[in-house]
Order: structure tokens, then sequence, then C-alpha cells
């Protein structure tokens, strides 16, 4: 049995290779040591809520992002979605200048 | 250390099982898993605001992949890791990533008058750790920060279990010799506990 291996056995609490490798013993001290100082690690409340936030919104952001990048549509999506504010564009020109028209025309009246 | 026992394994089958019907329910694996994943990664970029990043990032990661998700029997945590960590490599491999020195930060939540030297020592354990070569802090991270098994950390770690046991071995090796015996007080509070 390799140092290592009786290391490892003591360190998940075989009290029969830690009572027998006296070398090993002060690396299980420290192995406690350093479990002792993650365990300590904890965030803030706010600072919690903040990172979860921030998680929801890189989800439903990348949702439909991979989502589109998965099939393939991307590109297509993108001249859509231009195609779309085109028409939109020039849909509310025309409403406007039909407003403005409609508009004017009692103001001469 | 004790690691997750059947129980508390199947409990956290059906908080996924849960999540993945509602991400609601993600909550809770989300509370248990933070501090853990945070540590991980600021352990390892040693930078406090790119710790939050990554750890958004992957908690995103998981959200995104929980209908896809299938257990396997090993912590939650396995795979949260997995991910911190390779989010962790991408930045890295990124042009502007510069190695800061490891300077841990004391917890934010802390009463700073509070067991002073405890959190002095806990800090000094930490730096410790942050100055370890890359794969032995990241074997030391996941064995006492994650809570993991051997085989469990070789699978992230893409590494054999006897890989694994050899870094843990060299690791707490020259952390023993940098930090010397833990203080009489933690001693003292292990021992009663």
């Amino acid at each position: 049995m390799t140092v290592e291996d009786r290391l490892d056995a003591a360190l998940g609490g075989d009290i029969v290779a830690f009572a027998a490798s006296p070398d090993v013993a002060p690396l299980v001290d420290t192995g406690d040591e350093v479990l002792g100082a993650f365990a300590g690690w904890t965030l803030d409340p706010a600072r919690r809520a903040e990172i979860y936030a921030a998680a929801l919104a890189i989800a439903d952001a990348a949702g439909f992002g991979g989502r589109v990048r998965a099939l393939g549509l991307d590109r297509r999506v993108q001249a859509i979605a231009g195609g779309a504010v085109v028409t939109l564009a020039a849909a509310a020109a025309v409403a406007i200048a039909r407003g403005r028209r409609h508009t004017a025309a009692p103001l001469r009246a | 250390m004790a690691h997750r026992t059947v129980a508390e394994l199947e409990e956290e089958r059906l908080e996924i099982l849960a999540a993945q019907r509602d991400r609601a329910a993600f909550a809770p694996l989300y509370e248990r898993y933070v501090d853990q994943i945070h540590a991980y990664v600021y352990t390892l970029t040693h930078d406090m605001e790119q710790a939050d990043d990554v750890t958004a990032a992957t908690f995103a990661k998981a959200m995104e992949e929980l209908p896809r998700f299938e257990w396997r029997g090993v912590p939650y945590s396995a795979w949260l890791y997995r991910v911190a960590g390779n989010l962790v490599s991408r930045e890295r491999r990124r042009p502007g990533w510069i190695e800061l020195e490891p300077r841990m930060l004391p917890d934010a939540g802390a009463d700073p008058a509070l067991h002073a030297e405890e959190n002095d020592r806990a800090d000094e354990v930490r730096a410790a750790v942050a100055g370890l070569p890359h794969d032995q802090r990241q074997a030391i991270l996941l064995r006492f920060g994650g809570d993991l098994r051997n085989r469990e950390i070789a699978e992230i770690m893409g590494r054999s279990e006897g890989a694994v046991k050899l870094l843990t071995f060299r690791a707490l090796t020259a952390l023993r010799r940098r930090l010397g015996a833990p203080l009489p007080a933690e001693r003292l509070s292990r021992s009663g506990s």
C-alpha cells in the first residue's frame, strides 16, 4: 500500500489506516483544516440573490439564442427579424403619413 | 470526512426531478451549492468579480441543461464543478486573462470582530490552497470544498483515481509545509465535535 493510499484511507475515516500511519496523521489534520476553511465560505444573502438573478437572466437569454443556434436558424431569424423591422417601419411610415393627412384635414377645414 | 449517504443522494435526485418539472424548484439546489461553486471559482481565479460571473454562468447552464440532465447516482455538485471548471478554463484562454496573486478576501457576511483569529487562519488556509499548482488546487478543492469521491474527481479532471490520490498527497504535503500544524483551538473544536 502506497503512502497516497494510506492517506486516502485515513482521510476517508479509516481509523485503522490512520492509527497505522503516523506519517500521514499531520496531513489528515491539514486536510481537516482545509475542510473547515472552505465550509466557512458563505456568501451574504444579497450577493446570493444577485448571482441567482444573473443566472436566471443568462439562462433565459441563452435559452432562446441556444435553441436558434442549434436549429441553424440564426441567420434566417435575423433576416426574418430584419425584414419584419423593415416591414414595420414601412407600415409605421404609411400610418404616420395617413395620420398626418387625417389630422391635417380638419385643421384646414 | 463523510460523503453523501444513499438517502441524501435520493433526496437530491427527487429535487432534480422537481426542478425538471418546474424551474422554480431549482432554488434549493442553488442554495445548497452556490457557496461551494463560488469558493471553487474564486480559488481558481483569485478574482471576486469573475467568481460572481462564472458562478452565475454555471447555474445558468445548469438551468438550461436541466431538461436533458440524467441522474447517475453522484452528487449534482460533480456536474456543477465540471461546468464551472470548463468555464474557468475558457476564460483563462482569453487574451485578456491575467493571473492574479492569491489573496483570499474575508467572508463578506461575517462580523469582522468575531472570531478574528479563526477567520485569519481560514483566510491563510484558503490563500495557501489558491497558491498550489493548478491540478493540485483542483483536486483539493473538489475533495475538501466539494466533498466528492476520488472517482468523481477523477472524472471531472480527466485523470485516473491514482493520479487524484497522488495530487491530494502532494497538495496536502505542500500545505502542511506552508501552514504548519492547525491552531490549537481548531484542534480542540474538531476533537470535541
